[in-house]
């Protein structure tokens, strides 16, 4: 895999290696979550190209991209609130399957079919996140820290191979975020690439392969997390500004 | 089963839906031939409703122009008829195909705007239709089309109001069990999703752009259908049935019923057509206590008659931890020795 040049950012080229987890860090407004939405097609970038598998996937379609295998959670989460938590998950799986507009109208057994193979996956999924007991809630009406975890869920039910989650951990408690460092554990253990925008340095450092760091849309480092600790331009760029703070 | 083990509401909910299919059944049997044709322009508004339903209840997308399709629906019959002695029953693809493709006219270009532009280039198709249909020629112009024949099965030709109403009846069912199938689909879940949150949609493969197409087509032919049923059983047709008014009606018949709600379409095409002719005692304050009824209506029930999904999940939540606990009673009545 290979991201080159964003330049809407600045100047930022990194690779994502498969299997591995692969955070980006830096201060606010240092262009993580841009590079985000030109991964996933949300923004064009005005230069650079995107490779996705040796693909060129650069101005795509968003929901083309998910259909090569890249899959996306918000900063603010962006569930569908009044659905149910199954429904939200069951949309997840739309890219998965294909009966079409005759299908749906007739219920024909193709539609059938993939109904009940729908809904075992989508238990599958909720299992997975640990929300299967909140099934027939209305997705407003999780908690904070399980509404991050069906965004999740919703995003896994799209088998991505790489998984893009935009600050996950914000706004969580500790326990929380303990589950959440546990999940994307398993997540990169079942075989999916995860590459995360985080602020919350125990997170980063607890789960990280690799980290890259960006500030004012360049990146200043990129390394495994005790050589990204000891970097002396980081702890100036970041972690020393946290710490005056 | 379900009806009997849910909470009271649901329970009043289906006592009043199991009413409401006895009196259409009884009608055309007991009803005078004015009560059965009323009956009738209700199923007429039945199909109307559940097709504008498609669009604006399942796809959110606002359409004021709706009568257009009806319109394109009826003149397609009617034309097919009158000019060219094709058979009623010949007529119904031709009007699909034709109502599918102005579903794509009036879709295509609109897909990317937002409610309240959507309102008003929508407004404008459909008055686009009305005005060419009083302007053109082969449309009759104002007097629109009469002597259109009535449809036949083998020799019997379907000509009395129970007749009509039966045959209405037949296509208000194949719309209905239409919308409902789409609404526990593979389709109906992409247009929730477009609906609540396009860019989540967009996040998880979805393409706003051909399922709010499939949504003008769908709802355009559902209108096609009731336009076509619509020149046979009056005979005649003219532009004066296709106003904005008629559009207007519609988009009533399901915002009173309850958007989104299979039901709730049924019953506010119920209200819609029954209102009216029951108020004919007021002469002519008619209209105006049929609108003063319809305001007190919205006021006492915002939400509509009988409102969909939203809050539904929460009544399951209800059932199931009913059901738990009356699991849990008959262990324990189980285990008690007696």
């Amino acid at each position: 895999m290979r991201f080159g040049g964003l330049v809407a950012v600045s100047d930022v080229s990194f690779d994502v290696r498969p299997r591995e987890i692969l955070s980006i860090i830096g201060p606010n407004g240092a262009g993580k979550t841009t590079v985000f939405n030109c991964i996933t097609a949300f923004l064009r970038p005005t230069a650079g190209r995107i490779l996705f598998e040796g693909q060129e996937i650069t101005g795509l379609r968003p929901d083309l991209v998910v259909k090569r295998g890249i899959a996306r959670t918000f900063q603010m989460i962006r569930l569908f609130p009044d659905l149910a938590v199954d429904e939200n998950v069951m949309i997840g799986l739309h890219a998965r399957t294909r009966a079409g507009t005759l299908d749906s109208l007739l219920h024909t057994p193709l539609h059938r079919q993939e109904e009940s193979w729908a809904r075992e996956e989508t238990f599958r999924w909720l299992t997975f996140v640990g929300l299967e007991s909140h099934a027939h809630y209305r997705a407003r009406e999780l908690a904070y820290g399980n509404q991050r975890r069906l965004e999740i869920a919703r995003a896994l039910a799209t088998a991505p191979r790489l998984l893009i989650l935009d600050e996950p951990a914000s706004g969580m408690n500790p326990a929380e975020k303990a589950a959440l460092v546990q999940l994307v554990g398993r997540i990169r253990d079942s075989g999916i690439t995860v590459l995360l925008i985080e602020h919350d340095m125990s997170v980063v450092m607890g789960i990280s392969d690799r980290i890259i760091v960006l500030d004012h849309g360049i990146q200043i480092a990129e390394g495994a997390p005790e050589a990204i600790q000891r970097d002396p331009q980081v702890i100036e760029a970041y972690l020393g500004r946290e710490d005056e703070a | 089963m379900n009806a009997l083990n849910g909470p009271p509401l649901s329970r009043s909910r289906a006592a009043l839906a199991g009413a409401v299919a006895l009196a259409a059944l009884a009608l055309p049997v007991l009803g005078t031939p004015y009560l059965v044709d009323v009956g009738t322009q209700v199923l007429v508004y039945v199909m109307l409703g559940l097709g504008l339903n498609v669009v604006v209840g399942y796809a959110g997308l606002l359409d004021l122009g709706y009568a257009a399709f009806f319109a394109i629906g009826a003149y397609t019959t009617a034309l097919l008829m009158v000019q060219y002695h094709v058979a009623f029953w010949a007529t119904l693809p031709v009007a699909a195909l034709f109502t599918a493709i102005s579903g794509v006219v009036i879709g295509a270009p609109t897909l990317r705007m937002r409610s309240d532009y959507l309102a008003i280039v929508t407004l404008g198709f459909g008055e686009i239709v009305r005005i060419a249909a009083t302007n053109f020629t082969f449309t009759g112009g104002p007097e629109g089309i009469y002597g259109i024949p009535h449809p036949t099965i083998g020799e019997f030709v379907l000509r009395s109001p129970r007749a009509m109403y039966f045959l209405a009846m037949a296509f208000a069912l194949l719309v209905l069990a239409g919308s409902y199938n789409l609404a526990r689909s593979r389709l109906g879940r992409a247009w929730l999703a477009i609906r609540e949150d396009e860019t989540a949609a967009q996040a998880v493969g979805i393409y706003p752009v051909y399922f709010k197409l499939m949504a003008y087509i769908l709802g355009a032919v559902f209108a096609g259908a009731a336009g076509s049923f619509f020149a046979v059983k009056l005979t005649a047709i003219n532009p004066s049935s296709f106003t904005f008014i008629q559009s207007v009606t519609i988009l009533m018949v399901i915002i009173l019923g309850g958007m989104g709600s299979l039901p709730g379409v049924i019953l506010g095409a119920a209200v819609i057509v029954i209102l009216p002719e029951a108020l004919r005692g007021f002469d002519r304050y008619r209209m105006l206590a049929f609108g003063i009824g319809l305001i007190i209506l919205m006021l006492l029930r915002p939400q509509g008659l009988w409102p969909s999904r939203i809050g539904q999940i929460e009544r399951r939540a209800v059932a199931l931890s009913e059901a738990s606990a009356a699991a849990g009673r008959a262990v324990d009545t189980a285990s008690t020795p007696e």
